[in-house]
């Protein structure tokens, strides 16, 4: 391919990744990055960036020019919070944080592992369907209160477990 | 009956590239009652040329047809040219390009559509019959809306060229936002310095008449002849006897926030609308005042030493006779209070209260503090594009906030040297000449330049204003506090601008600015003749453009009513007497008055938009324009070049507008659907939506003005009436009543038309 | 009886925010609204989006659909839950290729009916725009008297095209009702700030940073409590003050209540039944 490339470690832009992407974000409706024009508004009200140091304005940089890999596998784009201030304040609409969701599915796809407590979240949804079972919770005196003693009812949970797992499961190997 | 002679346009490639001339051609010549020719450019004078050699050369061509761009564009080339030797109706126009070339993109479906839409043309030419003009009186007076620096310098252009001005303005005094700002780019000089002389001039104009505290209510007539209604507030102080003295306001105990300085001082009930307004007399602001909602004070009229407070004024209505209207009503700030660019916070301001204080008469003094308490502010942060470039409030670019911002940064640069001024933006914008080099001066000023977009503004606790900014160009993710924040607020056009669009009817964007009839060459023009826009009613622009504007329209007025007779066509109803049965339906239909007791139709009050036609049992009366053996004939000829055809028809204005937006715009919609033309839909009677079934059509589409926008009152009203009897008769036959399908539509939204198209076609799909 | 709802648990409540599902379960009958639990219910999905948005999405429509059997409206008390559940259900109804997707899964493995057609209430609008603030008012018979501050949480106000329980920008819903409960309130600067929770996941420091930011922000205002409409925020705002303390090296001691304990408190309901004993924050100095 032609083009641009980056001379710092000479990969190039990905287009049939970036078109992939398009179309992902369409399905979810959301518009095509290609709008961005780069004004860095997500950036300044990142909830991330000051203590992270995520610019989502520079994500949107990459996904338009296609240079994808990079951003799928960096670390920053895990640190984003998910509070949809980029999204809600875009003067374009575009939506720096759906678009990271979408990169960050692609690395756990592509058998990346997961960052932090996601393998016990995801594990206790596969087992109970919840990402934690209720607990004995203590008051300030140290005394411990269950669902139970407070006399709150049994939680619902998936009835048909094997069904609810097999249908996440294959949902996992399935593309957007 | 003779021949018909049919031209087909290449535009370039601009049609040729999709639409295969030699073919269609090839396919027409085979009737031997066409003559037929193809060019290059047909609008070009050897395009012209050519279409009138032709005429000389085949006697037996008595009318024509003009396979080309839209109707919109070159329909009046095209008449003067086949004036020259038929009459000026004896020909069609097919619109190849935007309704055709330029939404699709395969070939053989262009070419096919291309040759059904020209395939109607020639039908419905047959049904031709010339239309003959008359001669009108045309009256040379000119109203002017709005008096603001546009509307003002036009109303001086016109009458120093002799015409009588009526200036209708709807605030107390005449000089609009200029009177507020403090100094003006690109020349710094004082904007009250340069306002006031040219209100004073207005005011002792000899032909212009002014009316302040008035807006225009109603219109009616056309070109040469409007009628207008003007509403006239009170002002219960006498314009003759009022000095200006100011004993009133002294005296009035009521104390309301100050308009003229955007509610940053204090003004009374009965006040002087400024210094230096015109007229410099007092008024009373009616909801305000004791006396005039509760009955008790009346101290002004007891303390006036001239007599002039008059509780007896009344609201009142006149109606000004007037050749041509000027609309020069204006744009207002836009209010970002819901939005995350407002703070609330006293010293958050707009850029509008900012040049308050600079102003030495303003409301500080000409001291720049920060509201909050009157402190020097020693950070001044201007903070661009607050609600403009934004998809979710303005898209459009608020035009000159770049060039003011920098002009009060310089400013405050000068006023406060050892300040810190900050300055967040995307951008910046100064093209134009002298601009850059003005931007140029001010980055000598020592101006922090933020490359970038706050999120929100915030405050501490004690109330010291910051946010937080990401700086594209120092890669640095900064805090900037400040004592002042000056937002570039965006434009948006006024209420004024808004309520006149509707009462004049006339086009808006979907940015609610009033348009043009072609932004490149007939800027100041409307789809309304004898109507024209100026200044920053039409976009925000600056004093310059708005003066520029104001001389186009004073000098396209000066053509138009050049004249004291005007020669118009009978583009009118006419009414068979024969086949009248003087039921009535047609009299109650038309909402112009045109048809008289005794059944015979006025032309000069008849505006051609054919509601009569559609009501009328006996087929007895019939536009010149469009009869009913045209609009079938049409119909025929577009189901023969192609059987499976929506049939769209469209309004003159929106609808057709629309679908000539979705063409220049390249919004490809299926094929199927072809465009026929009506002056109105308030034209189509029920058998005119029924037909084309009757004739195989797929399905027809009604893309109406929307209601209230309509160019003839309720012309959409009176169609859906007869959309909804004809779905009914569908049902009744059992035809699938989705196939018919009524569409309201304004005329920049092509994404509207292309997607009504797309969804219809989409369902018939699926039904087959 | 105005209302009568389906109630979704959600994950954190249901396993350890008792004190929220006390005060809900003990104020809204008597403000009108009938609470159903729900028995096949699961995680909404929300924690997932960034490993999988299919299964998220899954998991929401799993929980609507499970509702829907039941022909009933939906309770979410949880932010999260609540964006999550009717945002799946915007996207269902916008994509067609989605929609079948998930429905053909839902249908084949679990059994389950997907309609979509359901309203989705969560705290906030449920207390002003179904039973309504005037209904409080009239009700209130111990009015709380404290400077509150209020925390909506960003899955409340964000985002707007989802359709959310109050504006995006200047909220005022949660406001409304303090004032109608005899409190005082205030915008403040921070007021839309993120809590943090989400981030404890990947980056346990930086979420404890910003819960105690936001703390001191409302300790600084002058605020006597906050309120909050969340689980997820609840967890850390409430549940781990101590630790976001020392994370930003500041003590904190701000008094955190759900928004429902604070109606239950007014309206006079039995505190014992309000879980007031299970706030981590220092609740008792001002009861
Ligand atoms: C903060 C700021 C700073 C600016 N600085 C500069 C500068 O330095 N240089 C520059 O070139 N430009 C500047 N501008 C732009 C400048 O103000 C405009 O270009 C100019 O005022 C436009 O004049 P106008 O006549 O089109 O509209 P307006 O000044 O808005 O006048 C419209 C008039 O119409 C009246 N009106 C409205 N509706 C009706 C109605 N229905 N019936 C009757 N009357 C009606 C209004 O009352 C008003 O008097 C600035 C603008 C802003 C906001
Ligand atoms: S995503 Fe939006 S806010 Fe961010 S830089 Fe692009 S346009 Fe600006
Ligand atoms: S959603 Fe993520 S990227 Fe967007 S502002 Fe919040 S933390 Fe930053
Ligand atoms: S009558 Fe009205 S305007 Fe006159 S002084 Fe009294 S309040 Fe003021
Ligand atoms: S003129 Fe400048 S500040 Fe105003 S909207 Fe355009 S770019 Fe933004």
């Amino acid at each position: 391919m032609m083009g641009l490339t980056d001379l710092f470690n000479m990969s190039k832009p990905e287009g049939d990744k970036q078109k992939e992407l398009i179309r992902q974000l369409a399905v979810l409706g959301v518009k095509n990055p290609s709008l961005c024009f780069q004004c860095a508004k997500c950036t300044s009200g990142c909830e991330a960036m000051k203590l992270l140091e995520l610019q989502p304005h520079s994500v949107m940089a990459s996904v338009k020019t296609g240079f994808l890999d990079e951003m799928m596998n960096s670390d920053v784009i895990w640190a984003c919070v998910g509070c949809f201030k980029c999204k809600e304040r875009c003067p374009q609409e575009m939506s720096p944080v759906d678009v990271m969701f979408i990169l960050k599915n692609w690395y756990v796809m592509s058998g990346g592992s997961l960052p932090g407590d996601y393998q016990n979240l995801l594990q206790g949804i596969l087992s109970t369907g919840y990402i934690q079972e209720p607990v004995e919770v203590l008051d300030k005196d140290n005394k411990g209160w269950s669902r139970e003693k407070l006399g709150l009812p049994k939680r619902g949970h998936p009835k048909n477990i094997n069904g609810f797992m097999s249908a996440l499961s294959q949902l996992a190997a399935e593309k957007l | 009956m003779g021949k018909t002679a049919v031209f087909l346009c290449h535009c370039g490639d601009n049609i040729a590239a999709t639409v295969d001339i030699e073919k269609l051609k090839k396919e027409f010549s085979k009737d031997k009652n066409l003559v037929v020719k193809n060019h290059m450019f047909l609008c070009s004078e050897a395009g012209q040329q050519m279409i009138l050699d032709t005429l000389d050369k085949n006697k037996d061509v008595d009318r024509l047809v003009i396979a080309s761009c839209s109707p919109k564009h070159h329909w009046n080339i095209f008449k003067d040219c086949v004036k020259q030797k038929l009459n000026a109706y004896m020909f069609e126009m097919a619109n190849i390009r935007e309704h055709c070339s330029w939404v699709h993109s395969d070939r053989e479906e262009a070419t096919k559509k291309a040759y059904s839409i020209i395939k109607g043309a020639i039908n419905k030419v047959q049904h031709h019959e010339p239309i003959g003009t008359v001669d009108v009186p045309v009256n040379r007076d000119v109203l002017v809306i709005g008096a603001g620096i546009a509307g003002m310098h036009a109303s001086l252009e016109l009458a120093d060229k002799g015409f009588h001005v009526y200036l209708v303005e709807k605030e107390a005094s005449i000089g609009g936002n200029m009177t507020k700002l403090g100094r003006t780019f690109p020349t710094d000089d004082c904007s009250m310095c340069t306002v006031s002389p040219i209100m004073n001039e207005v005011k002792a104009h000899p032909n212009i008449e002014l009316l302040t505290l008035s807006e225009v209510v109603g219109l009616s007539g056309r070109v040469g002849d409007y009628n207008v209604t003007v509403e006239t507030k009170p002002r219960y102080v006498d314009l003759d006897r009022c000095t200006a003295c100011g004993l009133c306001t002294e005296k009035c105990p009521v104390s309301i926030p100050n308009n003229y300085n955007l509610g940053l001082d204090k003004t009374k009930a009965i006040h002087i609308p400024f210094d230096g307004s015109v007229p410099n007399a007092a008024f009373i602001e009616e909801e305000a005042c004791l006396k005039i909602n509760k009955g008790v004070c009346g101290i002004c009229e007891k303390v006036c030493p001239a007599d002039a407070v008059d509780f007896n004024q009344k609201k009142e209505r006149r109606e000004l006779k007037v050749g041509a209207i000027v609309v020069a009503t204006g744009y207002q700030q836009t209010d970002l209070s819901n939005t995350e660019y407002y703070y609330e916070h006293p010293d958050v301001i707009t850029g509008l209260e900012l040049e308050r204080m600079i102003v030495p008469s303003g409301p500080t003094g000409g001291k720049v503090v920060c509201p909050s308490d009157g402190r020097e502010p020693k950070t001044i942060t201007f903070i661009q594009c607050a609600g403009s470039r934004d998809k979710r409030h303005k898209e459009y670019c608020s035009n000159i906030c770049c060039m003011y911002s920098i002009k009060n940064a310089k400013i405050m640069r000068a006023k406060f040297p050892d300040a810190t001024i900050n300055m967040c933006y995307i951008d910046i914008r100064a093209p134009g000449r002298r601009n850059e080099e003005y931007y140029a001066l001010a980055r000598e000023k020592n101006i922090n330049m933020i490359m970038g977009r706050p999120s929100q503004i915030m405050d501490t606790p004690d109330g010291r204003l910051f946010f937080d900014v990401f700086d594209k160009a120092t890669n640095k993710f900064m805090r900037v506090e400040s004592d002042l924040i000056v937002l570039a607020t965006a434009l948006e056009p006024s209420e004024g601008t808004k309520r006149m669009a509707k009462v004049l009817h006339l086009q808006y964007g979907l940015d609610k600015f009033l348009s043009p009839l072609h932004v490149k060459i007939a800027p100041v023009d409307t789809t309304t003749e004898g109507i024209y826009i100026i200044g920053t009613a039409e976009g925000p622009k600056s004093i310059q453009d708005s003066i520029t504007d104001a001389g186009a329209a004073a000098s396209r007025v000066a053509t138009i009513l050049k004249d004291d007779v005007a020669t118009v066509d009978l583009t009118t109803a006419v009414i068979d007497p024969d086949k009248c049965t003087r039921c009535g339906l047609c009299r109650e239909a038309c909402r112009y008055g045109a048809i008289t007791e005794s059944y015979e139709v006025v032309d000069m009050a008849c505006k051609g938009c054919g509601k009569c036609v559609s009501v009328c049992p006996e087929d007895a009366i019939e536009i010149r324009h469009l009869t009913k053996a045209q609009l079938r004939a049409q119909v025929d000829g577009i189901l023969e070049g192609d059987p499976d055809s929506v049939i769209a028809y469209t309004t003159e204005t929106c609808g057709y507008n629309a679908a000539d937006i979705a063409g220049t715009s390249r919004m490809e919609y299926p094929s199927m659907v072809k465009v026929v033309k009506l002056p109105c839909v308030g034209r189509l009677s029920v058998e005119d939506i029924l037909y084309p079934f009757e004739k195989g059509a797929k399905g027809v589409m009604i893309f109406a003005c929307p209601k209230g926008l309509c160019h003839y009152v309720d012309g959409t009203e009176a169609a859906e009436e007869k959309y909804m009897k004809a779905r009914e008769i569908l049902e009744e036959k059992g035809v699938d009543v989705n196939r018919l399908r009524f569409v309201e539509i304004l005329t920049p939204d092509g994404q509207k038309f292309q997607r009504s198209c797309r969804e219809m076609a989409e369902y018939l799909k699926g039904v087959q | 009886m105005i209302r009568k709802l389906g109630f979704y648990p959600g994950c954190v409540m249901s396993a350890e925010q008792y004190a929220y599902e006390m005060s809900i379960r003990e104020v809204l009958p008597d403000l009108g609204v009938e609470l159903v639990d729900l028995e096949n219910t699961s995680c909404c999905g929300a924690p997932l989006r960034s490993v999988n948005l299919l299964m998220q999405m899954y998991l929401s429509a799993r929980n609507i659909a499970v509702c829907e059997e039941k022909g009933l409206d939906m309770f979410v008390p949880c932010a999260l839950g609540h964006l999550s559940l009717v945002e799946t259900k915007n996207r269902l109804n916008n994509s067609k290729e989605l929609r079948e997707k998930i429905v053909k899964k839902l249908k084949e493995n679990e059994g389950l009916e997907y309609r979509g057609d359901l309203e989705i209430y969560h705290t906030v609008d449920l207390l002003h725009d179904v039973i309504g603030v005037e209904r409080i008012k009239e009700k209130v018979s111990n009015p709380v008297k404290w400077k509150i501050a209020c925390h909506y949480g960003c899955h409340t106000i964000r985002y707007t095209e989802a359709g959310r329980p109050d504006a995006a920008e200047h909220p005022s819903k949660m406001e409304e009702i303090i004032k109608a409960i005899g409190g005082e309130t205030w915008n403040y600067s921070e007021k839309l700030n993120c809590c943090g929770a989400p981030l404890m996941v990947t980056h346990k420091e930086a979420a404890l940073t910003k819960t105690g930011e936001k703390l001191k922000a409302v300790k600084d205002r002058g605020f006597d409590a906050l309120a909050i409409v969340c689980p997820y925020g609840g967890r850390l705002l409430d549940g781990k003050q101590e630790k976001a303390g020392s994370t930003i090296g500041e003590k904190l001691d701000v008094p955190v209540f759900y928004l429902t304990q604070l109606v239950g408190l007014a309206v006079g309901r039995n505190p014992d039944r309000l879980g007031l004993n299970l706030n981590l924050s220092p609740v008792d100095r001002l009861i």
